[in-house]
């Protein structure tokens, strides 16, 4: 996909929102003494973002960079994304955060330190590394500022 | 008897607590290449919550403090400035760190920003009050006007693209609009999410739009590949001659960033380098310049550490934040129910008094922990990104949770972080969309109440004086926008038909 291609799909994806926000506002429209209503000024800047996405295409058609859009290491963002979602399901269902926490860090390490090789060294140094952040938040969170987690 | 005063509400020991862990965050992120200034804020804002409102706008200042000056030790330590404000420092800095000794470069840096910072906050000191005082005399239209503004302007000056970062500052405003209506008490795009009733958490935006999405640009690039620098005498310190030689280029920087700081949207890379630029003419060995000057490092730094101070005068005395940093800022202002202005100077002088006092001994702090911990930082510094990320990930989700405590707010960030690592490649603005989030409350509010006062006459807007100059000079912001949107799109036009 270029970037013309992304750029447009972008800018049909704000203006859907802002279709679905003027939409919206229709509902609010009850008049009140004295006062333009809570629908104005969302509408308003929901309108003036339309256009500004209508000058936004213009100019993409025209002079619109046609080179290939690339997410470097997409791969890779796309398995943190994941896994960081995988985290939040599994503290909301299973609780234990900070041992969550542990295996979460160590995971994302051992993904990332995979181009350098993971041997019994690299184990052992993420595992220490994981386990300090763990300790140093526990111990901040839990005794210093008490966040309930 | 007002700074005794003040200095009971600060609670002395908390408030030196949260400078000093402010500055250790602050120079930790400032001097890591990649993270940075906006990222090491976002990180702290959560912590506000737990806070008082003194103490927590103190921790951001601290943090914006310590990262301006750790931004420098990247730059000079390996010549990859740490934040963009420390590239014009880069060249020479870096020359001296291999020719003399990295400390003594380290040295003009520090006691740059150390005179930059002090600087900075007697501009704050003296100008804040007389700011405020005329802003007393403005009504709804005019703070209407200035909120416009102030998003213009990051719009125009701030931003690589006008119109997609006009779009970001619109969208920021949206955003800023959801929640229950302040006039009518009717919830307004909250799609029933009970979360949202109150607007979208603050600290949950910044941290998507700043740290996850920054999080994800730093797992797109290698992230096994560690800095090594060589050892050298690392001793930070400068003889009284060093001192007298580098004064004029501090002063000439102190100047430059508190001018340039005190303009919406242009910030303090803008102010580095022409503070790099003012300092050389005004040398006497301009031939220096570039190959190791005292005076190159110590003028963009002061310029720098002038801007925090400076930024911080709209801010405090209008309520307009001018930069994504200070917009961050305001969020510990929010979270404490806090609205910055000339009300806030008149209403509450002891705590801004407290502010005051608690800059001042951010910046005599930030100095002696600058000799002590610099090369603790410079350490850091080969720390390989698959370490940093984990931790930046975690401490991002701790913070976020711990301000509200709500689950929506994670899934809020984490979506926003997407989106932005997205937008961020198409040339939007984060930054924009920020600042209108924060300033979308006193914008819209003085639209209304300004309709209200005027029975629904638009000509309110423009019929005062000072609302007829405040006009002006968005109309003027509009022409510059437009001249430098078309002639890049003229630039763009001539490079794609000549490819």
């Amino acid at each position: 996909m270029s970037y013309r291609s992304v750029n447009l799909v972008v800018f049909a994806g704000i203006v859907a929102l802002c279709l679905a926000i003027i939409y919206a506002m229709q509902s609010m429209r009850a008049p009140m003494e004295g006062d333009i209503g809570a629908w104005f000024v969302p509408s308003a800047v929901a309108w003036l973002i339309i256009g500004l996405c209508v000058v936004g295409v213009i100019r993409t058609l025209a002079v619109g960079r046609t080179e290939t859009f690339v997410i470097p290491a997409f791969g890779r963002v796309l398995i943190s994304i994941l896994i960081i979602a995988l985290f939040l399901v599994s503290w909301v269902y299973l609780g234990a955060f900070y041992l969550q926490m542990f295996v979460f860090l160590m995971v994302l390490s051992l993904i990332y330190r995979r181009p350098v090789g993971i041997d019994a060294r690299q184990i052992i140094i993420t595992t220490a590394v994981s386990a300090a952040i763990t300790l140093f938040s526990y111990i901040v969170f839990a005794h210093l500022i008490y966040v309930d987690l | 008897m007002d700074i005794l005063a003040s200095f009971e509400l600060a609670s002395i020991g908390s408030a030196l607590f949260a400078i000093g862990l402010g500055l250790f965050v602050g120079m930790l992120c400032g001097a890591l290449p990649g993270l940075g200034l906006i990222i090491a804020v976002t990180l702290l804002l959560p912590l506000s919550y737990t806070m008082g409102p003194v103490e927590s706008i103190l921790l951001l200042l601290a943090c914006y403090q310590g990262a301006e000056y750790g931004g420098s030790i990247s730059a000079i330590v390996l010549g990859i400035p740490g934040t963009a404000m420390a590239a014009p420092l880069v060249t020479d800095g870096f020359a001296m760190a291999k020719t003399e000794s990295p400390g003594k470069a380290l040295g003009f840096s520090l006691y740059g920003s150390t005179f930059g910072g002090i600087f900075g906050g007697i501009v704050l000191i003296f100008f804040a009050e007389p700011v405020a005082r005329f802003a007393l005399k403005l009504a709804d239209p005019e703070f209407f006007l200035l909120g416009v503004v102030g998003l213009l302007a990051v719009a125009a000056f701030g931003a690589v693209d006008f119109i997609k970062a006009m779009i970001s500052v619109a969208l920021g405003l949206l955003c800023g609009m959801v929640g229950i209506d302040l006039f009518s008490g009717v919830p307004r795009m909250t799609m029933g999410v009970l979360a949202l009733y109150d607007g979208m958490n603050i600290a949950a935006v910044a941290v998507g739009l700043f740290a996850f999405s920054e999080i994800f640009v730093m797992i797109s690039a290698p992230m096994n590949s560690s800095h090594t620098f060589t050892k050298g005498d690392m001793r930070i310190r400068l003889t009284l001659k060093e001192m007298v030689y580098a004064f004029k280029a501090m002063v000439t920087g102190s100047v430059v960033g508190s001018f340039i700081g005190a303009l919406p949207g242009v910030g303090s890379t803008v102010s580095g380098y022409l503070a790099y630029s003012g300092a050389k003419a005004a040398s006497s060995k301009p031939e220096k310049f570039g190959k190791g000057s005292g005076e190159g490092i110590a003028a963009p730094d002061a310029a720098n550490n002038a801007t925090v101070g400076a930024a911080l005068l709209p801010f405090l005395a209008l309520g307009i934040p001018g930069s994504a940093s200070i917009a961050i800022i305001a969020g510990a202002f929010i979270i404490h129910g806090i609205q910055p202005g000339p009300q806030l100077m008149r209403n509450n002088p002891d705590m801004i008094q407290a502010i005051f006092i608690g800059f001042m001994a951010t910046t005599v702090v930030m100095f002696f922990m600058g000799k002590a911990l610099t090369t603790v930082f410079a350490r850091a510094l080969v720390t390989p990104n698959a370490f940093l990320v984990p931790a930046i990930l975690i401490s991002s989700i701790i913070g976020v949770y711990s301000s509200r405590g709500q689950m929506f707010d994670l899934w809020l960030a984490l979506g926003l972080g997407i989106i932005t690592y997205v937008m961020r490649r198409l040339d939007y603005s984060p930054a924009g969309f920020l600042i209108a989030m924060v300033l979308a409350p006193i914008i819209e509010t003085s639209f209304r109440r300004a309709l209200v006062i005027s029975q629904g006459d638009y000509s309110i807007f423009i019929t005062r004086g000072y609302s007829q100059a405040i006009a002006a000079i968005i109309l003027a912001t509009l022409a510059y926008a437009i001249f430098r949107s078309v002639r890049r799109l003229r630039q763009q036009r001539a490079a794609t038909s000549e490819s």
